[in-house]
């Protein structure tokens, strides 16, 4: 991150990465300008600019969820986010070019699905994957090196180490239970492999 | 969100956040009134509501910075922000139960994970009972420990609440469970069961893990300011600490109380075994056929009632309150004594006539002054 937000841009990305609240509306009102100039050519030169402009949106939302994608060492932030913007734009314009290709007469028309995104193939594998499983001795071991933990991320080790899988009792502890299930569910399993992670990272030092 | 090129960037950066629970945006989406009351009550416009969505949602255990950072950040009243997410998920888990009781995904039997209290107008004692002192003052002290300091300073109970406990506060004239019923439908919360015209000073529904508390918005400022505070004490009392107890004891049975499944036998004896009441669900509307509270009744009131008291005029306060009016008083007769203590009680920490009677009782007799063999 060299470009001259780039320092702005990186302070920001550590505090959304920490789980600052307000970190996201700052970055995605920082990254629009800056994301959408990168693609100025793009969008002069595509039949529905609005398409270029959605990616982008959606490009900066993935970013905004899983910030722990993007790798501060191999370039900037706006280039990373154009880069795959672009590559949204040009997957999209592909489909449409296939789609009008097979174009039939309205009477044999077979309604197809849209094809998914990654995102939302994520979404449904996440609905149905159950949740990580952790040997509770291991989980019982590393529980004793992780004192670093925060009260939360300690208790919801706890849970794991104890064998829990309810996925409400998860989202009660995260004060999620008024959500709908299928929400709880992905917050409970966005938790556990964040920890299941630090878990990994954790057994790597300690062995 | 039609308009300048940004803005319809802005929409789908909002859209692509619309189904992450840690984001305003999939708060407020899968909220009833879809996030409506919230939106209302800041005055936001298109602009600032698409804003508020790109906010993460309160960290547990840290709402009070979290919100603050926000409303900061969006430059709106703070204390409205705090309400206005309290209201927010309390409607959404109050939907989520009756979804899952009319069938949605649930149990038939999971209305019962819906606490009523009903707090009537007939004149209730409020006991000093040694046993949960302790556990009242704790609980007063952790209180005000998570509100803003002017709230505190203040001790303005009805902000507060929003600060320190999932609980929403809403103020209907005239309240009766018909009307707390109305307004809930308004906001696509059909709720089933009573709708009694009875009048009430406040009235408590919480589920998963949130509630409202209605309070008859045409009571008297003291007599308001207690009845938040004695909804407040049932919430935490009879809803939160045994939801808390069986999550730490019996994490599986929050499906139980949580009204996603009805509970197995095994659970039922896990249950027993570990002290875990699944008899949480109490209708604490129920009254004997005599028009008194029954004996469960007047218990759960005395707690409450002892938080509403501690959280208003917090024991060593009150105490140095009426030690200071006790050096006047002192001569008088017993009752005369104590109706003046209650006197600078009640203008000192704005409590109705009777409670301020209870608590300057409480005090004097803490000050060795009781009624004496010739005040009888």
């Amino acid at each position: 991150m060299t470009d001259p937000p780039g320092a702005e841009l990186h302070v920001l990305h550590q505090r959304l990465l920490a789980g600052d609240v307000t970190a996201p509306r700052e970055l995605a009102e920082r990254l629009i300008p800056l994301v959408r100039r990168r693609l100025g050519q793009l969008e002069r030169r595509v039949e529905d600019p609005v398409m270029v402009r959605s990616a982008i949106g959606l490009v900066i939302a993935r970013y905004l969820r899983h910030p722990e994608r993007f790798d501060p060492g191999r370039g900037g932030l706006v280039g990373y986010l154009a880069m795959e913007a672009r590559g949204d734009v040009l997957n999209e314009l592909d489909a449409l070019r296939r789609r009008r290709k097979h174009e039939r007469p309205v009477d044999n028309l077979v309604e197809l699905e849209r094809p998914g995104r990654d995102s939302t193939v994520e979404e449904e594998v996440l609905e149905r994957v159950e949740p990580v499983g952790v040997p509770p001795d291991v989980a019982r071991a590393a529980l004793q090196a992780l004192s670093e933990l925060d009260e939360l991320d300690r208790r919801l080790l706890q849970m794991m180490a104890d064998g829990v899988r309810s996925t409400a009792a998860f989202a009660a502890v995260l004060e999620l239970s008024h959500l709908p299930v299928e929400l709880q569910r992905k917050a409970a399993k966005q938790h556990k492999d964040r920890l299941v992670k630090r878990l990994e990272r954790l057994r790597e030092r300690l062995s | 969100m039609n308009g300048s090129p940004d803005e319809t960037i802005l929409a789908a950066v909002v859209e692509g956040l619309g189904q992450e629970p840690e984001f305003l945006a999939g708060w407020l989406d899968a909220a009833p009134d879809r996030g409506d009351g919230v939106v209302r009550r800041l005055g936001l416009d298109e602009r600032r509501h698409a804003r508020l969505l790109l906010y993460r949602t309160p960290r547990p255990r840290r709402f009070l910075a979290d919100v603050m950072a926000i409303a900061q950040d969006l430059e709106v009243d703070r204390n409205e922000l705090a309400a206005g997410l309290r209201e927010t998920v309390a409607l959404s888990g109050l939907a989520a139960i009756e979804a899952a009781a009319r069938g949605g995904g649930g149990h038939q039997a999971t209305r019962s994970g819906v606490l009523a209290a009903a707090h009537d107008k007939a004149e209730e004692q409020v006991q000093t009972s040694s046993a949960t002192i302790t556990r009242v003052r704790e609980r007063a002290t952790a209180f005000w420990a998570d509100v803003p300091p002017d709230v505190g300073e203040r001790r303005d109970v009805e902000a507060a609440v929003a600060w320190s406990a999932p609980l929403a506060v809403v103020a209907l004239p005239a309240l009766d469970e018909q009307r707390a019923r109305a307004w809930l439908t308004e906001r696509n919360v059909p709720l089933d069961g009573g709708a009694g015209t009875r009048p009430l000073r406040g009235l408590l529904h919480a589920s998963r893990g949130a509630g409202i508390a209605f309070v008859d918005e045409t009571l008297e400022h003291a007599e308001r300011r207690f009845t938040v505070a004695h909804e407040l004490g049932h919430f935490l009392f009879d809803y939160v600490e045994p939801r808390d107890r069986v999550l730490r004891e019996a994490p599986a049975l929050i499906e139980v109380i949580d009204g996603w499944r009805p509970a197995d036998r095994a659970e039922r004896a896990e249950a027993i075994l570990a002290r875990v009441p699944l008899g949480l669900h109490t209708h604490l509307l129920e009254r004997d056929t005599h028009g008194g509270a029954v004996y469960d009744v007047e218990l759960a009131e005395d707690a409450a009632s002892q938080l509403a008291l501690e959280l208003l005029s917090p024991w060593p306060e009150a105490l140095d309150a009426t030690r200071a009016a006790a050096a006047e008083i002192a001569g008088l007769p017993f009752d005369e004594r104590v109706q003046r203590a209650a006197e600078v009680l009640a203008a000192q920490f704005a409590l109705p006539a009777e409670r301020a009677a209870v608590r300057a009782v409480s005090a004097l007799r803490a000050l060795g002054i009781q009624r004496g063999f010739f005040d009888r």
